[in-house]
């Protein structure tokens, strides 16, 4: 085949879908899908990310994760601070030597 | 839109409202009203008609549970329009991908649904006298990108104006033509191939 013969043929595929006329689905559709609509099981995944993208759970679950950040945030520092205390206590009970000294320790230090 | 008649007597915003509350009779008129719209933007991105039918019921399904989320921003159609290429074309995704595993599917032997579509589609509504340069035509289609491919459906097919084309695609008129032009210069290259070259069924 020739080059025009080509291009000729490739001019008749392109109008090919002159007054191409609208193709119809087979009958009953509504019905189908009605019955789609019955039948259908939605995956676990599609509904739990269906409620969890409106926009009320959304906002309650990021309040709630702020919330209970804040509350392990503070609580850690307090736990921090309750060490210093401590670390506190310990130093000044060696300064001032009042600690007890155990029945079993071969030299006890007794005040 | 241009292109698609609605229905006689109809009020289309009406017809939202009544589609929002659920009304079963509100959702029958939708799909019998724009089955035609839907199934041919569908038949004209997928061909294949068992396919297209199967998407075609699965657009309805998302019209009917995601009303509430039409603004009424565009037309009624744009939305449907949009719908309809937006599910074909993540049912085309999913086709590949599931070609791509074909043959860990073939190794568990996951459901027998054929993964090849039948090679040759003529769409139903051309003439009889251009089915066979048409035949070339939408194979050739089939091998476009994406976005060409739907604005050429739109087009071509469905017989929008570049205007509606760019509402649809949710962008410019330009983009649309350019697209198209591209289109046009693919489509050219592999009918090329295909009528000039020596497989050209036509002429063995």
């Amino acid at each position: 085949m020739n080059r025009k013969q080509t291009t000729e043929r490739i001019d008749l595929a392109f109008e090919s879908l002159e007054g191409i006329r609208q193709a119809v689905p087979a009958p009953f559709l509504y019905t189908r899908v009605r019955a789609r609509m019955e039948n259908r099981v939605r995956p676990v995944w599609e509904r739990v990310s269906e409620v969890l993208s409106r926009p009320w759970v959304a906002t309650s679950l990021a309040a709630i994760l702020i919330v209970v950040n804040a509350y392990i945030l503070f609580n850690a520092l307090g736990v921090q601070s309750g060490e210093v205390h401590e670390e506190h206590l310990i130093a000044s009970n060696s300064e001032y030597a009042s600690h007890t000294s155990s029945f079993y320790e071969p030299n006890p230090e007794w005040p | 839109m241009a292109g698609h008649n609605n229905v006689e007597g109809l009020d289309e915003r009406l017809l939202i409202e009544r589609l929002r509350q659920g009304e079963e009779a509100a959702f029958r008129e939708v799909v019998e009203s724009r089955q035609g719209l839907v199934f041919n933007t569908v038949l004209g991105l997928l061909q294949n008609p068992e396919d297209a039918e199967d998407v075609t019921q699965e657009v309805f399904i998302k019209v009917f549970e995601s009303v509430s989320d039409f603004k009424g921003e565009s037309a009624f159609s744009t939305w449907l329009y949009r719908i309809a290429v937006t599910s074909s074309l993540e049912f085309l995704r999913r086709k590949k991908r599931k070609k791509r595993f074909a043959f860990l599917t073939a190794l568990f032997g996951e459901d027998g649904e054929p993964l090849h579509d039948p090679p040759d589609f003529i769409h139903p509504g051309v003439a009889l006298d251009r089915r066979e340069n048409a035949r070339a035509l939408f194979l050739a289609v089939k091998e476009l990108p994406e976005s060409q491919k739907t604005a050429f459906v739109l087009h071509k097919m469905e017989g929008l104006s570049y205007q509606d084309v760019a509402q649809v695609m949710q962008t410019s008129v330009s983009a649309v033509e350019s697209l198209l032009h591209r289109a046009k210069l693919n489509l050219r290259k592999t009918l090329e191939k295909t009528l000039g070259g020596p497989n050209d069924r036509n002429f063995q």
